[in-house]
C-alpha cells in the first residue's frame, strides 16, 4: 500500500463530550507533534479524573484534580 | 484531559466555522477549506504553551519569562522558539505544507488576528468554541448536577452581521443558560474553596524550588508528574517536600479559617478596593503583606498561613468572565443587546460575582484554632485599617 493510500485512511477519535470526532488530515498531523501530545500530559489535573466531583466533593472536598478550564 | 479539550476546541472551531462560512457566498470553496484549515489549527494548538499544572503554576513562568503562556504559543506556532524536547519545531512546516500561515493561527489564538471580526470570535469571543468545549467538558467529567448547554442550538443559531457573529434573537434561552452555567461552574467547581487551597499550595513550593533556589531550569516544558514528583522527592529544601507530599497524596490540605464575602462590601469597602486594585500593591503583595501580620499575631510560621483574593485569580485565568458583548438580530434585522433582549438578566450578569469570597485566609490544621482566633481578633476590629496601614 502507497503512503498515499494509507493517508486516506481516516482516523476517528472517540471523545465523551463529542462522540467520534474524525480528523481532518492537517488535524491527524497537528496531532502528533511533540508540542501537541504534551498536553495529554500537562493539564490542571487529571489524575484523578476517574472519580466524579460529586464523589470526591462527599469524601475529601476537592474537585481541584478535575478540571479543564482552557 | 487537556490533549481532549484541545481536540475537542478544534471540532467545535470547525463546526462554527462550516455553519459561519456556508453563509458567505463570497469565499470560494477552496479558500473556505483553508479557513476552516487555520480554525482547526488554532483550536488544536491554543494551549501548546500551557505549564505544568497549566494556570496553577502560570505565574511562575510570568515571573521568570516576563510573559503569559500566549507568548509561547505564539513563539512556538511561527517556529520562533521550540520547547527543548526531541522532535519539536515541525508545526510551522505542517501548517505551511496545508498552504496555511502560522503567522495567521498564532494571531487568532493570541486574539490580534486583522482579518475578518468573525473568525477570531470563533476561537476567543463571547460564546467561542474554547468556552463551549471546556465547559461541556467540565460537565461531564465533574458530574455536577447543573449546566446543559445546547450547543448545537447556540452554532446553529450563529450568523454574521457586519463582519461580526451575532445570535438569532430565538437562541437567547440557549445563551442565557450557557451563561448562567459557566457563573456556577466557576463558583461551584473552578474557584471552590479547597481547589483554591490546593492550588495555592503548590504554587507555594513551586516557586520556593523553582524561583527562589533555581533547582528546576525551564520548569515550563516538564509535565505535571515530572514537577510534583521533583518537589516531593527531590527539592532540597524540607519545607518544599512536605508541601508536594500533602497535594500529592490529599494529606492535611489547608482548610479555610476566615473569609470576607463579597456581597456584603459596602461602598466604602468597594471604593477601597478600586484604591487596591489602582493601587502599584499587586493582590499577591497584599496577600502576602496579610499573611505576615497574621503570622507575627498568631506566632506561627507564615509559611503554614495562605491568604487568596479569588476573583482577582478569575481575571488571570479568563480574561473573557466580564466581556458581557453579546449582540443579538431579529426577523427585522435589528442588532439588540444582551440588554436589550433580557434586562433583567443583563443587571443579574453586571452584578454577579463568579465567587463570593473577596479574601479568605487558609491555614495548616495544625494551627488552625491560633490562626482563627487571631483573624476574628485582627479582622473584626481592624479588617479595612490593616489594609489601609499597607497603603500608607
Amino acid at each position: 500500500m502507497s503512503e498515499d493510500a494509507i493517508r486516506k485512511k481516516i482516523m476517528y477519535i472517540r471523545d465523551p463530550v463529542h462522540g467520534n470526532i474524525k480528523l481532518s488530515s492537517l488535524q491527524e498531523d497537528l496531532i502528533k507533534t511533540v508540542e501537541v501530545q504534551r498536553l495529554s500530559l500537562t493539564s490542571a489535573g487529571y489524575n484523578l479524573s476517574e472519580l466524579s466531583w460529586s464523589s470526591l466533593y462527599a469524601t475529601v472536598s476537592c474537585p481541584w484534580c478535575i478540571i479543564s478550564c482552557g | 484531559m487537556r490533549l481532549s479539550h484541545a481536540l475537542g476546541v478544534s471540532y467545535l472551531a470547525d463546526k462554527i466555522g462550516e455553519h459561519i462560512l456556508e453563509q458567505i457566498d463570497s469565499i470560494p470553496a477552496y479558500e473556505q477549506q483553508r479557513i476552516r484549515g487555520i480554525l482547526q489549527a488554532a483550536g488544536l494548538l491554543h494551549d501548546i504553551g500551557h505549564t505544568p499544572w497549566s494556570h496553577t503554576l502560570e505565574p511562575l513562568y510570568i515571573e521568570i519569562h516576563g510573559v503569559d503562556h500566549m507568548s509561547l504559543v505564539a513563539d512556538l506556532v511561527e517556529g520562533n522558539q521550540t520547547l527543548s524536547i526531541r522532535g519539536s519545531g515541525r508545526i510551522p512546516d505542517i501548517l505551511r505544507s496545508y498552504d496555511i500561515n502560522p503567522e495567521d493561527v498564532a494571531d487568532l489564538i493570541c486574539c490580534r488576528y486583522k482579518g475578518p471580526r468573525y473568525l477570531q470570535q470563533m476561537i476567543f469571543g463571547e460564546v467561542d468554541a474554547d468556552m463551549l468545549d471546556y465547559l461541556l467538558r467540565d460537565f461531564y467529567f465533574t458530574g455536577v448536577a447543573f449546566g446543559h448547554i445546547e450547543m448545537e442550538r447556540i452554532i446553529s443559531t450563529m450568523t454574521v452581521v457586519d463582519n461580526e457573529i451575532v445570535f438569532l434573537t430565538k437562541c437567547h434561552e440557549a445563551i442565557r443558560d450557557f451563561l448562567f452555567a459557566r457563573m456556577q461552574m466557576y463558583s461551584s467547581v473552578y474557584l471552590h474553596k479547597k481547589t483554591r487551597i490546593v492550588d495555592m499550595m503548590l504554587l507555594a513550593a513551586a516557586r520556593r524550588s523553582i524561583v527562589e533556589l533555581g533547582e528546576i531550569q525551564d520548569f515550563h516544558v516538564l509535565t505535571d508528574d515530572e514537577i510534583l514528583s521533583f518537589l516531593a522527592c527531590d527539592s532540597t529544601d524540607p519545607w518544599v517536600r512536605e508541601m508536594a507530599w500533602r497535594v500529592k497524596y490529599r494529606q492535611k490540605l489547608f482548610s479555610q479559617v476566615f473569609r470576607i464575602d463579597a456581597a456584603t462590601l459596602d461602598e466604602s469597602d468597594i471604593s477601597f478596593l478600586n484604591t487596591i486594585r489602582t493601587s502599584e500593591d499587586t493582590p499577591s503583595l497584599i496577600a502576602h503583606t496579610l499573611v505576615m501580620k497574621i503570622a507575627e499575631a498568631a506566632g506561627v510560621d507564615p509559611r503554614y498561613i495562605l491568604v487568596d483574593l479569588p476573583l482577582d485569580a478569575v481575571r488571570i485565568s479568563e480574561g473573557r468572565f466580564e466581556k458581557l458583548g453579546i449582540k443579538y438580530v431579529n426577523q427585522n434585522e435589528d442588532i439588540k443587546d444582551l440588554e436589550d433582549i433580557d434586562p433583567a438578566f443583563s443587571e443579574y450578569l453586571s452584578r454577579a460575582k463568579p465567587n463570593r469570597n473577596y479574601l479568605t485566609v487558609n491555614c495548616c490544621p495544625d494551627i488552625k484554632d491560633q490562626v482563627e482566633d487571631t483573624c476574628r481578633d485582627l479582622f473584626h476590629r481592624a479588617v479595612m485599617p490593616l489594609f489601609r496601614d499597607d497603603q500608607g
